[in-house]
């Protein structure tokens, strides 16, 4: 996985790394980019945010905390995403195993679905 | 119900010391993150054994209510709703007081004896955080997993005792909706137990542990499992009912239509049955002021209870079918699920301005009447832009300001009925726009600071509960009447002893006319009944004039000179302050003695009236001009600036309140004079 860029949005983009889970012979590229530019139905995980503290500790209080995934609902103004939590048996989003709760929608403001980078792996 | 592999032992044995002077009935804190269905349980749980405060300093609801068996009665505390208890916010703070016992809640300080945490069952994980906050508190603790009928329609399974085993205490899964679960909820309040396990206490701690927690106790459809349920839910996303609802009800071109269509119903609603209820109303406040008149001497005590208490409360009491009515739609509207989305979607007209899209329903509200819009806008979360929100919602026009516009746009306009209703709309558009300056000035200058990121936990669609907005209605409305039999009724006596006081003996050409009367009641009865009538209007205008409104008014005069009002207006401006349809009765008990100015002909008189030189009109075009933007600006209605002092928690809000919109009308109608000719 990709560390947390520091870089602006349109730079952030571009960012390619490796991902955390993946097995040594299939390396899948993930790319952090801003929560705005998911596709409808694309699934993330949040990797920063840049805004001020007390704005973050509220993000994250509701639920959109660091490594949280996220699938996005709605693009523009709200943008709404899900947030998506693993239940019994483990497992990550997307894998074999794991309840999911998914029923926490939040919805975000343009300006602020641009400062919540996320990182997604890149399709292939 | 799940509950922890230890002995359980009565929330009271602990704190009380065991076997100490009985304190009153326990009490039970409420707690849980917004969207849990909290208030609807603790709704369930008391009925209508409730009763609503202020948290003190604050404009956040404490609502006590009690339940459980009268020989051991509980009482529950709802706490606001909050994500964190560590947040810097009102709520958070609210909250971490009430637990530590350092904020008086209904009289009471002190801790409360036991907690229960409400979860969300569709959304645990992340309700598990603050669980987990509360659990180590290590206070006697009660994990209620609401909703569980959802979970269960969803496919999630919370196993109970699991859950249990690793909270360390008490978990009763239940639904608020359906009432399942309730009475073995109610059974445990009373028999909460410290928690065995220790939740960790910094925050990425505290959320691995939730989600630990989360992973062991829920079972479910699982999530990209080969023909699974998971797989369903996977790709659900984007694709649920609440997201298909969102595409239209949020959607660029669809939500705007939608939400004016919605809100243009709900208004049009209020307006149009709440008429009804307030016509009885009126008229039951008529008869009981006929029935006091009738069975008192006529006198001081008569006068004061008719014509100051009667008709003072009935004034302001009025308007409590349109406060129920709103109130009641808004609570039914918010449970949909609907208002969250309607808030985004105003919050781009709103944004520039310095307030949130929750703003929009109170500022929306004030159209009607202020009173509602005021409370109503407890449902913004920013302190400050609620706030803000109070304090510039008056200046959107209320119906009370209908009459008065009618009167001079009439004047203005006489037989042009298209340029009088252009000076209404510019009436109603100059009140929007000094509302939304007033409010950019403030957030700029006292209530500076940024606001909160709006980010809004969007609660599925789903049916409103009508017992829920029947309970938030009765609720405010009591807090309403209440409001209405207190400080209203003050003022209300106050205004009527201003007005009326001191009694004076009727001028001489009112004692010569009556003496004409009489002389000609045989031969000329309607000569006499006239003569009579025309006697009675002008000692009615001559002890107004008199009375210390009217010198209030004479000498305030020098203050509207520049505009050039003369001290009839003056007094009719000074009398306006207690509620603006006052102006025109006003104007037409001391211009033509007429007490009621819509009987036939008044309000020409009014109209034609002159000043003391018997030549100049009051009304002048530069005067009435000035007037009318006078009456759109400025705060005059006392009812509204005591609803300020209570919802901002502070009688210097509403004097700043009267100060601003003051000020700025003052200016205003200066400016609207001379660019009228003054």
């Amino acid at each position: 996985m990709s560390t947390p860029s520091s870089n602006t949005p349109a730079d952030a983009r571009s960012m390619v790394g490796t991902g955390e889970a993946a097995s040594a012979d299939a390396v899948p590229e993930v790319v952090t980019l801003p929560l705005a530019r998911l596709k409808v139905g694309q699934c993330g995980t949040i990797q920063e945010k840049r805004l001020d503290e007390p704005d973050k500790a509220v993000l994250r209080a509701m639920g959109l905390s660091c490594n949280a995934s996220v699938t996005l609902c709605r693009q523009g103004e709200p943008c709404i995403v899900a947030i998506t939590t693993e239940g019994a048996a483990g497992g990550r989003l997307g894998e074999a195993g794991g309840a999911r709760d998914g029923g926490c929608r939040i919805g975000l403001t343009r300006e602020l679905s641009e400062k919540i980078f996320v990182s997604v792996r890149k399709a292939h | 119900m799940g509950t922890p592999s230890r002995p359980v032992v009565s929330v009271s044995s602990p704190r009380d010391g065991g076997g100490g002077e009985p304190r009153g009935p326990k009490r039970v804190a409420l707690l849980g993150n917004p969207n849990t269905g909290k208030t609807t349980l603790f709704n369930r749980l008391t009925g209508l054994r409730q009763k609503t405060s202020n948290f003190p300093g604050t404009t956040l609801d404490a609502r006590i209510g009690r339940t459980g068996p009268a020989e051991s009665p509980i009482d529950l505390i709802d706490l606001p709703g909050v994500y964190s208890l560590s947040l810097d916010q009102l709520e958070a703070r609210v909250c971490r007081e009430a637990l530590e016992g350092t904020v008086a809640v209904g009289g009471r300080t002190g801790e409360p004896d036991a907690l229960c945490v409400v979860v969300d069952a569709t959304n645990l994980a992340r309700n598990l955080r603050l669980a987990g906050e509360v659990l180590r508190r290590r206070m006697p603790t009660v994990v209620a997993v609401n909703m569980i009928d959802l979970a269960r329609k969803r496919g999630l399974r919370i196993d109970e005792a699991e859950l249990a085993k690793r909270l360390g205490c008490t978990v009763v899964a239940c639904s608020a909706r359906t009432g399942e679960g309730l009475g073995a909820l109610a059974a445990q309040l009373g028999a909460a137990t410290i928690p065995s396990r220790t939740p960790p206490g910094d925050e990425e701690s505290l959320f691995a542990w939730a989600d630990e927690v989360y992973a062991a106790a829920a079972a479910g459809p699982v999530a990209g499992g080969a023909g699974s349920e998971g797989r369903r839910a996977a790709s659900a996303i984007g694709h649920t009912f609440s997201d298909k609802l969102d595409r239209f009800f949020a959607g660029p071109l669809t939500g705007l239509p939608a939400f004016a269509l919605i809100m243009g119903v709900l208004f049009m609603s209020i307006f149009s049955i709440a008429a009804w209820p307030m016509e009885w109303i009126g008229g039951a406040f008529d008869w009981l002021a006929g029935v006091v008149r009738g069975a008192l001497p006529a006198g001081l005590v008569s006068e004061l209870l008719t014509d100051g208490i009667i008709s003072g409360v009935s004034a302001t009491v009025v308007f409590l079918p349109q406060i129920c009515l709103l109130f009641f739609l808004i609570s039914l509207l918010e449970d949909t699920g609907y208002l969250a989305r309607a808030a985004f979607l105003m919050n781009r007209l709103l944004a520039p301005f310095g307030l949130q899209g929750h703003s929009f329903v109170p500022l929306l509200s004030s159209h009607a009447c202020a009173l509602p819009g005021i409370m109503s806008a407890r449902a913004v979360p920013d302190p400050k832009q609620r706030l803000a929100t109070i304090l510039v919602a008056p200046f959107m026009t209320c119906s009370a300001r209908l009459p008065v516009y009618v009167l001079l746009t009439g004047l203005l306009f006489p037989g042009k009925p298209v340029q009088a209703a252009l000076a209404f709309v510019g009436c109603y558009a100059l009140g929007i726009a000094a509302a939304m300056v007033s409010s950019l000035i403030a957030r700029r200058t006292i209530l500076r600071g940024q606001a909160r990121p709006m980010a809004l936990e969007l609660p599925s669609y789903k049916l409103p509960s009508v017992r829920t907005a029947l309970l938030t209605t009765l609720d405010r409305g009591w807090v309403f009447v209440k409001n209405a039999g207190t400080n209203i009724l003050c003022i209300c006596i106050v205004l009527w002893w201003l007005g009326a006081f001191p009694k004076v003996e009727p001028p001489a050409s009112v004692l010569t006319m009556r003496e004409q009367a009489a002389a000609v009641v045989n031969a000329e009865p309607e000569r006499a009944a006239e003569l009579a009538a025309r006697a009675d209007r002008m000692e009615a205008a001559d002890a107004k004039s008199r009375s210390f409104m009217g010198s209030i008014g004479r000498f305030v005069q020098p203050v509207f000179a520049p505009m050039d009002y003369d001290w009839r207006l003056s007094v009719g401006v000074m009398a306006s302050f207690a509620a603006r349809e006052v102006f025109v009765s006003t104007m037409s008990i001391v211009t033509t003695g007429a007490d009621d100015p819509e009987a036939e002909g008044v309000l020409d008189e009014v109209a034609k009236s002159t000043r003391d030189d018997g030549r100049t009109l009051i009304f002048t075009p530069p005067v009435a001009w000035s007037l009318l933007v006078f009456f759109v600006l400025a705060m005059q209605c006392l009812p509204t600036l005591a609803v300020t002092a209570r919802e901002s928690g502070h009688v210097k809000w509403a004097l700043l309140q009267l100060a601003w919109m003051s000020g700025v009308a003052y200016g205003a109608a200066w400016i609207a004079f001379k660019v009228a000719g003054g």
